[in-house]
């Protein structure tokens, strides 16, 4: 067994156990409480700068053998409390094959709790430097991959690509897609697509980079069907005037209810986000989910628009909302 | 919400049986919580005395009645409750409530029903209607055929292809199915299945043994919303019922993908049929494939649901009655967490395991090769960390931890209670832990974890980890704790040890006392503490203590609490006798760095102690029955030291196996050439024979004590009185007697010093008083004594113990009851269904009345006995004949038709007795087995030779009793009791056949 640290700022150090690629780390310490789809978790681009601790201990329990949400992992390392044995040889390849390390500790629940408590800190694995991520645009770390997923007379989509779950892909597998960095997207290409979708991704919404793309985003917005998801949702957030604020310790789990007020109707949904939009009324949009657990904003709806804080494709989680892609299909027709 | 709604009839499950066990007085007590909260008025009926959902409190009206329909009317034409909750009792309480539907009483009487509708109910139940409803909603169910003649079978078996399923039609005990491989398998199978349905058909099914069974919790209400609470998952595979598996939550082997389309197939099936509460989802899941079946709902609350809750920290039961008055999720509160809504999924941060518990040692003769017939009576729950851990708790919690096992390849391949440590003994023995996945069935990873649990060292350094329904996401109100090694203390005043799983013999009469006690010491003012394994109880609800923790009941986690916590008083008084078992270690490891209020540990050992309990006895002058312990070789000499008839058991008797009464030199030598082979050690008792047994229930606070009553057996001594029927208060045995009785208990009570509650069991012969047994603590029969009593001995024995003293008060009892054990014959086939030292039945019923007679009506009603029907069968040896005349005539002259055997016949011929003659089995037809079958026998009276040896007419006959519900009466007690309650039926008396218990 070798040894390995985990620094937490402000509650100290843990000793436990290292293990996947020997090197040292620094991120934002996030936990999430979802016991199934670690894998789908660890390749979430939405994780980039982050340390993610799982709070369900005893993570690896089916393998490896699970369809990843990018082909990378992108945490920056995990913590966790327990692997099965027969699996834990292989997790650790894994990983280390991935250039990501990680800990296995005991005290994942002190974690969380100080988490719970503090809000999100920085840490590290070994001995890095405590460097906080949004420094950085973390989006910008992203590889788009640049592609035209061609279908032959269906209808075209924009995919604007800021750090896309795998996952979202199969929910639009109907659809002619052109995927494109954020960079590249403007008002003035609008006009050959049918919609817009504006993925998930990693990072500060406010980020300076931005600007620029929250202008074109403004412009486009309610002229051609649009949906955003998670940070597409905070970024629409932003370009229709409202502000977003970071969360004390965010919302990362597979069960959270969130309320759709127009139907009134629960869902329970995949939260992966330590951001949030502050809905404001006379924006142009809607409110349209609440989270039942907070209050905070799930999505809003204009004029030919749909945007989500949660994660209507799951990955890993609840496919309850699966209407959204309906609705977003509507638009596309009726429009 | 309906505020239309004021009172509310909720239905209860009746008595512990395989298969509905005390799960259903914790769910149903958990609603009428939520509906007193509510301001409803709640009305439960309910033929289970052990029960808190039967305790009269503020807002509950409790009938103990007979759960048949009838009693049920005449309720609700004296009650007019508004309304009716019929999926908190089981399977019991789906059934009533439909019987109550179609028969167009709850229409008449303008009742709503509460709840899931009962359209979706029956979509739920009837096979048919459930496929189709399926079909219609895209979900795969197994393909399966009704046939009627074997060459439909063959047919449909071809279409689907081998291997499949035969499951014949109404048989009793489940028997007659198989799994066929091949054409010739499936002809064998075929032909005994339609032999042995009583309709004549069976179901053929495709077979998906071996395929992960796992089921899914939802909950969901009237608006639609639902959620998932809990998901589980079946180490044994397919094949095995879910009851008898060992269970873990949350699923484990599943990737995202797969858990995410079980849970979306969950939540759609609820929808589809339309529940409106709780229901339980089971499926059939292939890991290689993908693929799963739909296998059954239960639109109720369940064993399973119980589980759930108490493995998540989500109150389902009490979710669902506040549903089924109308409440979204949305806007009901969770009682836990503080959330002001109900629609968060749990999230955990650790493993539950659940272990089934069976009655193996009760049942030496009958077959515990697990299949789709339950067999277990109770279950564990144990949390930890990881798998190994979780599985640890439970080794301990069943005992499998220190159980001496033999490796048998077959134990390993063939699903039985041992499995477990059968694969850690191959393992041991070299087998590769593939191979033995292979043979088991069980995935890798919960072999690979079950063999860690048995080689883990015991950690002591562990401290207390929350159950929090969220994982750490957010601030809880009332959490509950497990041991594990991170964690943190623990901080209150009492520890209560609870009773652990329902075995036959420590049954949830326990947990009422337990619910009780920690009541009243609360309202003392101290933090208490409880300690319990099993799920399935009232005293392990979220709110029944201050400090619940989920362990073992055992001494490690007492001293495990001990060392990490302020407490220092344990409470070790209601639990049964599991925590009464860990008093003197508990004193030998902390001394005086714990307290023990009550009785002192000192007195319990002496209790326990047959020679000391001898010399008390003697010193005090008190008769008990004369015993000897005896080497083999020197029990002849022995035996006839004490003197005919004797009880021979095994100086350590784990089991009714090689016990026997004997009554001469014939059958003692017979006994020594036979158990000699077995047993090297005797404990040789005088038997008490004719002999009436009673039993005292009381609270002691060493100088006064409190007495309700006299407990009278119907049976004579020398059956367990466990399995006796019991009348309170007693009616035949003489005041003098009984004097002598409650003299002998104060006295002891006094000299010993004993504090808190006691339980003294008496025989009675020639009017002399033998003491049989002092137990120091809360009995089985405590809820009965003071439900009929009115006087609550747990909650008195708990304040004697926290130092208060008994006050004077009159005691006047107005009614009378009876209690009917409840036995598990029809589930355990091959078990013989005699009576005797060793206990064997799982429940008991209560009948009520305001005279014995009416409440015995009303108790064999409770049983499911139908004393209407005309027949009686009778079969008395020679030299008892005399013994019975008067019995018999009485029997007679009340309109009954008299079946006996030849020697019978004669003899109540020349009695003017007139009675039609039958066979002995082995004589031919007609017999009594024969006549039995025909249906319309309301009693067998089949007294046998005394003898140790179970001779097989008698096992014949009384077997084919349990399983048609036929009264089977072998001693004289009870053929009386039968005779004297036909007479006063006769008699033309207005028989009540509901009572309230106010």
């Amino acid at each position: 067994m070798k040894k390995g640290i985990l620094k937490v700022d402000g509650l100290g150090e843990f000793e436990g156990e290292f293990f996947g690629k020997e090197t040292e780390v620094s991120g934002e310490i996030v936990f999430t409480t979802s016991p199934s789809g670690y894998l789908k978790s660890i390749t979430d681009p939405s994780y980039r700068g982050q340390i993610l601790v799982f709070s369900f201990p005893y993570i690896g329990s089916y393998g490896i053998e699970e369809e990843g949400e990018s082909k990378d992992v992108q945490v920056r390392g995990v913590v966790l409390n327990r692997i099965p044995s027969i699996f834990k040889e292989k997790f650790s390849k894994y990983l280390e094959d991935n250039g990501v390390p990680g800990i296995i500790l005991n005290d994942t629940r002190k974690i969380v709790d100080f988490t719970r408590k503090n809000g999100n800190k920085i840490g590290t694995i070994g001995n890095a430097r405590m460097d906080n991520p949004y420094e950085n645009n973390l989006v910008n770390e992203i590889q788009v991959n640049q592609t035209h997923l061609k279908k032959e007379g269906a209808s075209k989509i924009l995919l604007v690509d800021l750090g896309l779950k795998g996952n979202i892909l199969k929910f639009l597998n109907e659809y002619d897609i052109t995927i494109i960095p954020y960079s590249d997207f403007s008002f003035n290409k609008i006009g050959d697509y049918d919609g817009i979708v504006i993925s998930n991704g990693p990072g500060d919404p406010s980020h300076p980079d931005f600007i620029q793309f929250r202008e074109e985003l403004r412009k486009s917005m309610l002229n051609i069907p649009m949906l955003g998801i998670c940070l597409g949702h905070q970024l629409i957030g932003l370009a229709s005037g409202m502000k977003t604020e970071k969360m004390k310790f965010g919302h990362r789990s597979i069960n959270h209810p969130v309320k759709d007020v127009i139907t009134g109707k629960i869902g329970i949904t995949t939260h992966n986000h330590g951001f949030t939009v502050l809905f404001e009324e006379g924006k142009g949009l809607k409110m349209r989910y609440k989270s039942l657990n907070d209050g905070s904003n799930e999505g809003m709806q204009g004029e030919n628009l749909l945007t989500t804080q949660f994660h209507p494709e799951g990955g890993p989680g609840p496919r309850d909302e699966l209407g959204v892609f309906d609705e977003f299909r509507r638009m596309i027709i009726n429009d | 919400m309906t505020d239309d709604i004021k009172r509310v009839l909720l239905i209860g499950s009746g008595p512990i049986i395989i298969g509905q066990s005390a799960e259903f007085d914790y769910s149903g007590n958990q609603a009428i919580k939520a509906l007193i909260s509510e301001g409803k008025e709640v009305l439960v009926v309910n033929s289970n005395p052990a029960t808190i959902q039967t305790d009269n409190r503020e807002g509950i009206k409790p009938f103990m009645i007979p759960l048949k329909k009838e009693n049920i009317l005449e309720i609700i034409k004296k009650e007019r409750p508004d309304s009716i909750m019929g999926t908190f009792g089981g399977q019991t309480g789906l059934n009533l409530l439909m019987e109550l539907w179609k028969s167009g009483i709850i229409s008449k009487y303008g009742i709503k029903v509460l709840g899931t509708p009962v359209d979706a109910i029956e979509i739920s139940e009837d096979r048919l209607l459930f496929k189709k409803k399926m079909e219609e909603i895209g979900e795969p169910v197994l393909e399966s055929y009704y046939c009627t003649n074997l060459n439909d079978v063959i047919k449909y078996a071809k279409q689907m292809g081998f291997p499949v399923v035969v499951r014949p039609s109404f048989t009793l005990g489940g028997s007659g199915g198989g799994i066929a491989n091949d054409i010739d398998e499936l002809r064998s199978i075929a032909e005994r299945g339609l032999n042995l349905s009583q309709v004549g058909g069976v179901l053929i099914e495709k077979s998906i043994i071996g395929w992960t069974e796992l089921e899914v919790e939802v909950v969901r209400d009237g608006m639609g919303n639902k959620i998932a609470v809990c998901t589980m998952e079946n180490v044994d595979p397919m094949g095995v019922h879910t009851g008898d598996s060992i269970v873990v939550t949350p699923f484990l082997t599943l990737n995202d993908e797969n858990y995410q389309k079980i849970r979306s197939a969950a939540l759609k099936i609820a929808e589809g049929i339309g529940v409106i509460g709780a229901c339980n989802v089971q499926f059939a899941f292939d890991n290689n494939s993908g693929k799963y079946y739909v296998i059954e709902v239960n639109p109720r609350l369940s064993r399973s649901s119980a589980l759930a809750s108490k493995a998540t920290g989500y109150p389902i039961a009490r979710v669902a009655a506040l549903i089924a008055l109308g409440k979204t999720i949305e806007f009901i509160e969770n009682r836990v967490t503080g959330e002001k809504n109900s629609a968060r999924e749990p999230a955990i941060d650790y493993i539950v395991a659940k272990f089934p518990i069976w009655p193996t040692e009760k049942f030496f003769d009958a077959d515990f090769t697990l299949g789709t017939q339950m067999k277990s009576t109770g279950e564990v729950m144990s949390i930890g960390k990881s798998l190994s851990e979780a599985f640890r708790k439970a080794l301990r919690s069943t005992g499998l931890l220190t159980k001496k096992g033999e490796f048998n390849e077959k134990l390993l391949t063939v699903p039985n209670p041992e499995r477990a440590l059968q694969i850690y003994l191959a393992y041991k023995r070299g087998y590769d832990t593939a191979k033995i996945s292979k043979l088991t069935g069980w995935n890798l990873l919960f072999v690979d974890e079950i063999i860690r649990a048995f080689e883990m060292e015991e950690n002591e350094g562990e401290v207390f980890s929350v159950v929090d329904t969220c994982a750490g996401e957010f601030d809880v109100k009332t959490p509950y704790y497990y041991s594990s090694p991170n964690g943190s203390k623990i901080m209150a005043n009492v520890l209560l040890v609870g009773s652990g799983p329902i075995t036959i013999g420590q049954g949830i009469e326990f947990d009422y006392s337990c619910v009780h006690a920690s009541k009243v010491i609360r309202e003392l003012g101290k933090k208490v503490v409880i300690l319990n394994d099993n799920p399935e109880t009232v005293s392990t609800d979220f709110d029944e203590s201050d400090v619940l923790i989920f362990d073992p009941v055992d001494y490690k986690s007492v001293a495990t609490i001990i060392n990490n916590s302020n407490i220092r008083t344990i409470v070790p008084w209601f639990g049964g006798q599991r925590p009464i078992n860990i008093l003197r270690k508990l004193k030998e490891n902390f001394g005086d760095k714990i307290e023990i209020p009550g009785t002192s540990v000192e007195v319990v050992d002496l209790l326990e102690d047959r020679e000391k309990f001898a010399n008390l006895m003697n010193e005090m002058n008190i008769p008990y029955p004369e015993f000897i312990f005896s080497t083999k070789e020197n029990l002849k000499e022995s035996v006839e030291r004490i003197g005919f008839p004797v009880i021979v058991r095994p100086s350590y008797t784990i089991s009714g196996a090689h016990m026997g009464i004997l009554r001469n030199t014939n059958e003692l030598n017979d006994f020594v050439s036979y158990q000699g082979k077995y047993i090297d050690n005797f404990l040789v008792e005088k038997y008490l024979d004719n002999s009436l047994e009673a039993e005292i229930d009381g609270v002691s606070d060493g100088e006064s004590v409190l007495i309700p009553g006299i407990i009278e057996h119907i049976e004579e001594a020398g059956i367990h009185s466990g399995d006796s029927t019991s009348i309170f208060p007693s009616t035949n045995i003489p005041a003098h007697v009984q004097e002598t009785m409650k003299e002998y208990t104060v006295s002891i009570c006094r000299k010993l010093k004993i504090i808190g509650p006691f339980n003294i069991q008496f025989a009675v012969k020639n009017d002399t008083v033998y003491i049989i047994e002092i137990n120091p603590r809360s009995s089985r029969t405590f809820p009965f004594v003071s439900k009929i009593s009115g006087i609550n001995l747990a909650e008195i024995s708990a304040k004697i113990i926290m130092g208060n003293k008994l006050s004077k008060s009159s005691i006047k009892i107005s009614k009378y009851g009876v209690k009917f054990p409840i036995f598990p014959f029809e589930k355990l086939t091959e078990a013989d269904v005699v009576l005797g030292p060793e206990m064997k039945s799982t429940g008991e019923v209560i009948g009520v009345g305001d005279n014995i007679q009416e409440a015995i009506i009303n108790g064999y009603l409770a049983a499911g006995f139908d004393i209407k029907r005309e027949g009686v069968i009778v079969s008395i040896p020679r030299n008892r004949r005399n013994e019975f005349l008067g019995i018999i005539k009485m029997i007679y002259d009340s309109g009954k038709t008299i079946y006996s055997t030849e020697g019978t016949h004669n003899y109540l011929k020349g009695y003017g007795i007139p009675s039609i003659k039958i066979k002995k089995i082995f004589e031919g037809s007609p017999n009594g087995m024969d006549i039995i079958k025909q249906g319309n026998i309301s009693a067998v009276i089949n007294i046998l030779n005394e003898n140790y040896r179970s001779e097989s007419d008698g096992k014949t006959l009384r077997r084919a009793c349990y399983e048609r519900k036929i009264l089977y009466m072998s001693v004289r007690s009870q053929a009386k009791a039968f005779a004297e309650v036909l007479t006063y039926k006769n008699r033309g008396d207005n028989i009540k056949t509901t009572n309230d218990s106010d």
